[in-house]
């Protein structure tokens, strides 16, 4: 099935300050949405406005024609959202992360063993049982994006994920993205790293607050 | 029910693995009742009078300092706007949290409290009421503290807001326990006292669990 | 856009309405004032200190009284969003807070000569306090954070919660009174009410609300006025 994620007519704010405004876009399956724009242009606020966390100060973003804002908790089933903080407990092992996201999204079940293929994916079962206060900052982000396996979700929300990742770290996002762009799912992202994903990219320019 | 486990399962193995934190609360109600003899006088018949209310008064301040952590770290690292971000109600997730914090508090406090009873010379026959009051109360200050912690969550001072804010809310359950407490001293009848503090606890259970959720997702937004 | 027109409207109307309501609150203190002091009878048990009442009284009613609007205030900002119901519930806080205090040091100049001490805890006395202290928490809850926006949402919760306990804290305290000292004292509401001390009564209570009206619409004109100022020095930096 063909979803289409789509937004009209948009405004960010923060603090009661216009971030962004008169956003539009239009995403459909297999395809990417990159989010570009300077700091503070607005890109995390709205990477959480279409998560469901905040409301857009106006305008609407619609899943297959329906106000994700009228049914969050239907939005929240198809989403993975890995935003700047990365979530980690660091008295947890790194396994012991996983585990519980993925009991708290799905129960119990893991059919397909995804969370030993996403620890291997980013490299990271040798370390797994070890607390998560031993990695680094690139490690940390590893972890955070070894959560989008575990949920088969159709729209990925990421924010700045490639930072601190080293060149096995983004291959290992970047093979994850293409995978999800051929199963028909679709991408968020905003990033000052170019990406080479292949899928179609658009490209939404989010700082036209400060232009106008 | 399997993720209500699976949240209580992972913050009881975070407080077990900073199993520190969670003693200093201890330590600080027993300091806390260790102070009022020293400041007011070791007479027994006095102590024994005021028994109730100061365990009471300390187990409060106690709860206080623990609350404003409930959120704190969830909110820091992230992990509140995952669990905001799931189809499972966010009511029960907070749900589980306040139970955590009884657990890893109130339930202690309560059972040393009856240690610090006899420390304070207690009445014989109000021991199983202390324990009732306590049983009922503590949870209640849990829940209605899990509201105070998603207030002040994000704000300066939090630890301090919290206190300033939940404690002349939660007065009458201070009331209603001493009131039971003394009764039960005097051979009087204490179930009034204990229906009142049982309905405060079915209240808070079922009003704060949705007040908090309500406030989490407005205040994180 | 329209979310700018009305605080602009509602300026307009205050600037209109504030110099009515302030003289009225002038006039009818004067007149409260004079008849409570000089044309009304002492009480027979109480004597000279009943004229306490004139100031006492009203206050106490007011001190609820301006509690429940900020807590309708709070609810509409929260259901609506209105940024004029978040300035009236903050303007509100302090108000109420003052009339609290005065209900409180009033009640204590009043309870000396009468009670022979200070301060009582007396039911009464103690659930003011309680509310006293729900004030001073709204205020530091609603100034706590750096996003004024998280600090109106906070105080809002905190001030329709506070709302809902008023009654059960109330309740309690009234229970734990009866239960410590049985209703000995004498209290301020006399049962029956000689219409010459009425008359200055209920000026004074007119006086107190009006009073309240006025200092409300000069705190949201000046927080109005702020808020425009911060706008304008931020698209300057912008």
């Amino acid at each position: 099935m063909k979803n289409l994620f789509f937004g009209t007519n948009l405004i960010v704010t923060r603090g009661g300050r216009c971030l962004a405004k008169n956003l539009e876009f239009k995403i459909e399956s297999g395809g990417m949405l990159l989010l570009n724009g300077e700091n503070g242009s607005g890109k995390s606020t709205l990477l959480r406005i279409m998560a469901g966390l905040s409301k857009p100060t106006s305008g609407k973003i619609y899943w297959n024609n329906n106000d994700v804002h009228d049914n969050l908790s239907e939005h929240f089933e198809r989403i993975v959202y890995v935003g700047h903080s990365t979530a980690i407990k660091s008295n947890l092992t790194i396994k012991e992360n996983l585990k519980y996201w993925q009991k708290i999204h799905l129960g119990d079940k893991d059919k397909r063993g995804q969370l030993e293929h996403s620890l291997e994916i980013f490299n990271l079962t040798t370390s797994s049982n070890s607390p998560a206060r031993f990695l680094s900052s690139g490690q940390s982000r590893k972890l955070a994006l070894a959560r989008l396996m575990l949920k088969p979700a159709s729209l990925w929300l990421l924010d700045e994920p490639t930072v601190g990742l080293d060149a096995a770290g983004l291959r290992g996002l970047l093979t994850l993205l293409n995978n999800h762009c051929e199963r028909g799912g679709i991408v968020v992202m905003a990033s000052h790293d170019e990406v080479r994903v292949e899928c179609p990219v658009h490209i939404l320019k989010t700082d036209n607050c400060r232009k106008g | 029910m399997k993720k209500f486990l699976a949240l209580v399962q992972r913050d009881l193995i975070l407080v077990y693995r900073s199993a520190n934190d969670a003693w200093v609360v201890l330590f600080f109600f027993v300091i806390a009742v260790t102070l009022f003899p020293l400041g007011i006088g070791p007479d027994p018949s006095m102590l024994q009078q005021f028994s109730g209310g100061i365990i009471w008064i300390c187990a409060l301040l106690s709860a206080m300092l623990s609350l404003d952590a409930v959120f704190q770290s969830d909110f820091d690292d992230g992990s509140l706007d995952q669990m905001m971000l799931t189809s499972y109600p966010l009511e029960l997730l907070v749900l589980g949290k306040c139970f955590v914090h009884w657990l890893t508090t109130g339930f202690p406090i309560l059972l040393i409290s009856p240690v610090l009873a006899t420390m304070l010379n207690m009445n014989l026959d109000s021991y199983s009421t202390l324990l009732i009051t306590m049983l009922l109360g503590t949870p209640t200050i849990s829940l209605m503290g899990g509201v105070g912690a998603a207030l002040v969550l994000g704000s300066r001072l939090s630890g301090v807001l919290i206190s300033l804010i939940i404690l002349p809310l939660i007065i009458p359950i201070l009331i209603f326990s001493v009131a039971a407490i003394s009764a039960s001293g005097e051979g009087m009848e204490i179930s009034s006292a204990v229906k009142l503090l049982g309905a405060l606890l079915i209240i808070s259970s079922v009003f704060c669990p949705w007040a908090t959720a309500a406030t989490l997702r407005h205040l994180t937004n | 856009m329209h979310k700018f027109a009305n605080p602009a409207q509602f300026t307009k109307l205050a600037t209109r309405v504030l110099p009515w309501t302030s003289s009225f609150a002038a006039v009818c203190f004067l007149f409260g004032l004079y008849f409570g002091i000089f044309d009304s009878p002492a009480d027979y048990q109480q004597g000279e200190t009943v004229r306490i009442m004139y100031v006492h009284v009203p206050a106490a009613w007011m001190s609820l009284f301006t509690y429940s609007l900020m807590a309708a205030a709070s609810a509409s900002f929260l259901i609506w969003k209105h940024s004029l119901a978040d300035i009236a519930a903050r303007s509100l806080a302090p108000i109420g807070a003052a009339f609290t205090a005065i209900t409180l040091i009033t009640g204590a100049l009043w309870g000396q000569p009468m009670w022979g001490t200070w301060w009582v805890w007396d039911a009464r006395l103690t659930s003011v306090l309680v509310l006293f202290f729900l004030y001073l928490g709204y205020m530091a809850l609603v100034n706590a954070f750096d996003d004024p926006e998280k600090g109106s949402k906070a105080a809002a919760v905190l001030a329709l919660i506070g709302f809902v306990n008023v009654p059960i804290i109330k309740f309690s305290v009234d229970w734990w009174n009866t239960l410590h000292q049985p209703a000995s004292l004498s209290r301020l509401d006399a049962p029956a009410i000689d219409i010459s001390m009425l008359t200055p009564l209920l000026l004074m209570a007119l006086g107190f609300k009006l009073l309240l009206i006025s200092i409300l619409i000069i705190k949201m004109r000046t927080i109005l006025i702020e808020k425009r100022i911060e706008a304008k020095q931020l698209l300057k930096s912008g």
